[in-house]
């Protein structure tokens, strides 16, 4: 019991990844107070600034985002989506070949 | 009077249950502090239930008997017996304390709602349900709590009737649960016909692997892996938990963990080491790599908010079954990794109970206000909604396993454990790992970064009551990923013990 | 240890099995989870059938040669369930031909 009750600790130290995270909250501070003081709240400084065409609300859809992964992976999610057809009769059916395949395997083996 | 705990944790919640239509009459005030105060005496008495258990003796008490100890008259229990050990008791803790929470988050979520005391009664009866199936001892019982569940949590799926979607899913929802049910009762009545007990220390104490037995226990794994969503068995699980109201998702996730529990007390307690569950080891590894890998491709496909929560909650529970399985494949000659595997498991239950049940609030909260469920027509919410803002990062941070939050620790000792075990089961997971964070990225940025569309110019903070149930969950995030050896030591490891100590178990029954 | 009841029970659950999966109409997935309950009823019950047996009451029986009772009480405690569980589909079903006019398990809205 006495090497299981240390186990996450010999590993990694919580409290490492605390002052690790303060370190970086200090850089911050850092990189922030070399920031211009003269700038003024609410006014067109803060604005973010835009190039180029204004963004839209809906200019990033979904399916834009990580259009490499899924581009990739094409083959693989239409067999995915092809499962995921939401109809029940195909919910049972997988049920009933995990029945069988266990079944089976219990015979063989 | 501590003597009747057992029998007084599932009669307060279904007692009160009941009673909310009547606290109804009386005012709406009054009948969610009924509700809250009924959900808080049950997590007391778990509580005062834990100091006993945990420290390793198992309590029993059967029904009906002279008094509560009183379990075999004649050497061979013919009563219906609770038992109470301390995976049970730490099952209990999580799903009485989130099923507390979501009762504290319900009061403003649900106000709107006119058939309120209903959904309180469905809520009630779910926990009274979960923690049926939790304490109870014999099969049957068993059988019957995982229909009370079932048919709670299908009201509750289908509580917004004026949607075609959430009646297709309560449908959908009640199919499955059906039919796992009812292969879960013939399983029963397979070891039923066999050896005349359906008690579980019982039939542990009595079982010789025949023909029969392993086709029960082919059922019986199959009935709760369909109920607990593992791939390929997970169809409903994004249907159910995308359509119900947001507190009952939250619920539902729960009410998935009872089932594993039930899976794993299948495995352990009741068949224990043989030929037979070497193979089922292997299953639950197989199915839990399957679940992680289709859970997390699919999530990232996901456009609705709960939709892609969901599908997280099936990778998420594809590490306990990994962990858990590792740990019966080596249950035969049991060596430290495979003890550290099993408490990454179940330390990955109450880790997975925290931060997505937070995910699911801080996602409700977002619904709440926006009152819609699509991503794409997020946007810009981190300046009007701060506080859920940075309980949503807390709590994808934590289901990414990002350090030090709590999945890290949980998935450390799965990651470290597994890869003694089988060097490619711990890289999938890895993967995996690295997916979720991909997918939360883009939920981050759609729904809380960006443009801030015209129409939700009004939109402010959720309530406080809301806050502080988020702001509960998200402490406890940190806590745990900050502490984890106390929690390892004091909740985990037992409850490890617990599983693996089959033959205490026997004689704490017979 | 196989008898006429049993393989009843075993056609039973099957016939469930194979409209759950095979037939369309929501209504005919409402009644294969009765058949499939019925099946499971047939089973319990068989199970505590014995040859020229007697009602399991404890103070008039002559010998031991009693149907077993707590099968009987399973199998009371099934129909009850399965019960509610109808009720429950066929309202639902209800509920979904309202909304979408149409009782096929292909006309669906949630899927991927």
């Amino acid at each position: 019991m006495n090497i299981l009750s240390n186990s996450i600790l010999e590993v990694w130290n919580p409290l490492v990844g605390v002052c690790f995270f303060l370190l970086i909250v200090l850089f911050v501070y850092f990189i922030r107070s070399c920031g211009e003081g003269k700038c003024q709240e609410k006014t067109e400084q803060t604005r973010p600034f835009f190039s180029g065409n204004l963004p839209s609300q809906n200019s990033l859809k979904i399916h834009k985002v990580y259009w490499g992964f899924f581009e990739a992976l094409k083959g693989y999610y239409h067999r995915l989506k092809a499962i995921h057809n939401g109809i029940i009769n195909d919910y049972v059916y997988w049920f009933v070949l995990v029945v069988v395949i266990i079944l089976i395997l219990f015979v063989i083996l | 009077m501590f003597s009747h705990t057992l029998a007084l944790l599932i009669a307060v919640p279904l007692f009160a249950a009941f009673f909310t239509p009547l606290a109804r009459r009386i005012s709406r005030k009054f009948m969610n502090l009924w509700v809250i105060f009924s959900l808080g005496i049950s997590e007391f008495l778990v509580l005062v239930l834990a100091k006993n258990v945990i420290k390793g003796d198992i309590q029993v008490y059967s029904l009906g008997a002279d008094f509560p100890a009183l379990t075999s008259p004649d050497g061979f229990p013919i009563r219906i017996i609770l038992q109470a050990d301390a995976i049970a008791v730490f099952m209990a803790l999580i799903s009485v304390f989130i099923a507390l929470l979501v009762g504290v988050y319900s009061w403003r979520f649900m106000e709107k709602e006119k058939s309120r005391d209903k959904y309180y009664t469905l809520l009630l009866m779910l926990t009274a349900g979960m923690l049926g199936l939790i304490f109870s001892g014999d099969l049957f019982t068993m059988f019957i709590f995982l229909e009370l569940l079932s048919i709670a949590s299908c009201g509750l799926i289908a509580f917004y009737i004026h949607k075609g979607e959430s009646s297709e899913a309560a449908f959908k929802y009640m199919v499955i649960s059906a039919v796992a049910g009812l292969m879960i009762l013939f399983a029963v009545g397979l070891l039923y016909a066999q050896y005349g007990a359906l008690n579980i220390g019982a039939l542990a104490a009595a079982i010789d692997f025949t023909f029969l037995d392993i086709t029960a226990l082919a059922f019986l794994v199959a009935g709760f892996a369909m109920k607990c969503g593992a791939a390929p068995l997970h169809l409903w699980v994004a249907d159910a938990y995308g359509e119900a109201p947001v507190p009952v998702s939250a619920l539902l996730v729960i009410a998935s963990q009872v089932s594993l529990y039930a899976l794993f007390r299948i495995c352990f307690t009741l068949f224990g080491v043989s030929s037979a569950i070497g193979i089922i080891a292997w299953l639950l590894i197989i199915l839990g790599v399957l679940s992680m890998f289709i859970g997390v491709t699919m999530a990232i496909l996901q456009t609705d908010i709960k939709r892609l929560i969901a599908y997280h909650s099936v990778s998420q529970v594809g590490y306990m079954l990994l962990g858990i399985g590792v740990g019966l494949a080596l249950l035969g000659n049991m060596t430290s990794y495979g003890i550290r595997a099993m408490e990454g498991g179940i330390f990955h239950i109450i880790n997975y109970a925290l931060y997505n049940t937070l995910l699911f609030l801080a996602a409700g909260a977002l619904i709440y206000r926006t009152g819609v469920k699509d991503l794409n027509k997020m946007g810009g919410l981190a300046q009007a909604m701060p506080f859920t803002t940075i309980f949503f990062l807390l709590g994808s941070l934590a289901i990414a396993g990002l350090p030090p939050l709590n999945g890290f620790a949980s998935k450390l000792l799965i990651y470290e454990s597994v890869f003694r075990f089988n060097p490619l089961l711990s890289i999938i997971a890895i993967l995996v790992s690295i997916l979720t964070l991909a997918s939360f990225i883009k939920v981050f940025y759609l729904a809380f970064l960006g443009p801030k569309p015209t129409e939700f110019k009004e939109i402010k903070e959720v309530p406080k009551s809301m806050g502080l149930v988020m702001g509960v969950l998200a402490f406890l995030v940190i806590l745990f990923g900050l502490f984890p050896n106390i929690v390892v030591d004091n909740l985990v490891s037992p409850a490890a013990q617990s599983l693996i100590e089959q033959f205490q178990y026997i004689s704490a029954i017979l | 240890m196989i008898s006429f009841p049993f393989i009843i029970a075993i056609s039973l659950i099957s016939l469930g099995f194979f409209a759950l999966v095979l037939k369309r109409n929501l209504l005919k997935l409402v009644m294969a989870v009765h058949i499939m309950g019925s099946g499971v009823n047939l089973f319990l019950i068989s199970l505590g059938y014995r040859e020229a047996g007697i009602a399991p009451i404890f103070t008039n029986a002559p010998g031991l040669n009693m149907v077993l009772p707590t099968v009987q009480a399973l199998t009371l405690t099934n129909i009850v369930i399965n019960i509610a569980i109808i009720a429950l589909m066929l309202s639902l079903a209800i509920l979904i031909y309202q909304h979408y006019g149409s009782l096929d398990t292909r006309k669906r809205k949630l899927k991927e």
